[in-house]
């Protein structure tokens, strides 16, 4: 009698490879939503004399008191008056210094506010002074 | 001649070989572009309307509204440093091998700018120069 051989199909089982997948897939999307990855940057420069010493017509300042409000040059300002009057004068001169003094007791949310709308209005030469610096040069921290 | 119909059926099967190249490569996808949170700490951060990306492999320093510091360099999960002596020295040491290495601050909104300009001062003096302030965008929350 012949015996005859049966050959057998080798196959990979391939069905729950897209499972496994899809669930890898999941994971990095959930993963990618949670991680907050942006902000906004600032170079810290080097103790900047020319700048906190500068005649204050050369430079815009503005202050930060501890309850939030503003005061650009000396004048009590709303946060969205500070487009209308540092807009043009930035567009005499893009270079234009402007110095944010926060007071020490005003909350972080007050300072990023109007750090936020300097960077919409194209502010280059932002300077943020330390209490340190604002000692060395002697001027005096907000109260 | 009589036509017949073929009596033969045919099972229906989709197509699920391509499936799983179309699965991997999402996968890949995604494993390139997220970026891992390495301080998974709660906190409600400042919102703000201009934003840019991070860098990759920039140091974090974290502070929650009760003023509690925690630190990475870069690569690791962030840690409890004491104070913002801890913090200072922490900054020194990542400064020391690269001084243009950049760092992340992510604090709470409701914290102090009084803390905030501590560490800007220790950043300072320590010679760093590139600093995010990390903050969620305008209608997130």
């Amino acid at each position: 009698m012949k015996i005859t051989r049966r050959a057998l199909r080798v196959e990979i089982p391939t069905a729950s490879m897209a499972d496994v997948a899809f669930l890898l897939i999941i994971f990095f999307l959930v993963a990618s939503f949670y991680s907050v990855t942006r902000g906004i940057q600032f170079s810290l420069p080097k103790h900047d004399e020319a700048a906190l010493t500068a005649e204050p017509e050369a430079a815009t300042l503005i202050e930060i008191a501890s309850n939030g409000a503003l005061t650009v040059d000396n004048r009590p300002m709303a946060l969205d008056e500070i487009r209308a009057y540092l807009g043009p004068k930035l567009q005499n001169n893009p270079t234009k210094s402007v110095i944010l003094q926060t007071s020490l007791e005003a909350p972080y949310q007050a300072m990023t506010d109007v750090f936020d709308e300097l960077r919409q209005l194209g502010v280059q030469n932002l300077v943020i002074p330390t209490s340190t610096e604002l000692e060395l040069y002697g001027l005096q921290n907000l109260k | 001649m009589r036509l017949t119909r073929s009596r033969r059926t045919f099972a229906p099967v989709i197509p699920t070989a391509s499936m799983a190249d179309i699965a991997f490569l999402l996968i890949i996808f995604f494993m390139v572009t997220t970026a891992y949170s390495l301080d998974r700490t709660p906190m409600e951060l400042p919102e703000t309307k201009e934003q840019e990306q991070t860098r990759k492999g920039a140091a974090i320093i974290s502070i929650t509204e009760d003023e509690t510091f925690r630190f990475s360099p870069g690569e690791e999960d962030t840690q409890l440093v004491d104070g913002i002596g801890g913090l200072a020295e922490a900054i020194r040491e990542v400064t020391a091998a690269n001084r243009l290495h950049p760092f992340i601050i992510k604090a709470d909104r409701r914290v102090k700018y009084r803390v905030i300009d501590q560490v800007l001062e220790q950043l300072r003096s320590a010679g760093a120069e590139n600093v995010t302030l990390l903050s969620q965008g305008e209608g997130a929350s």
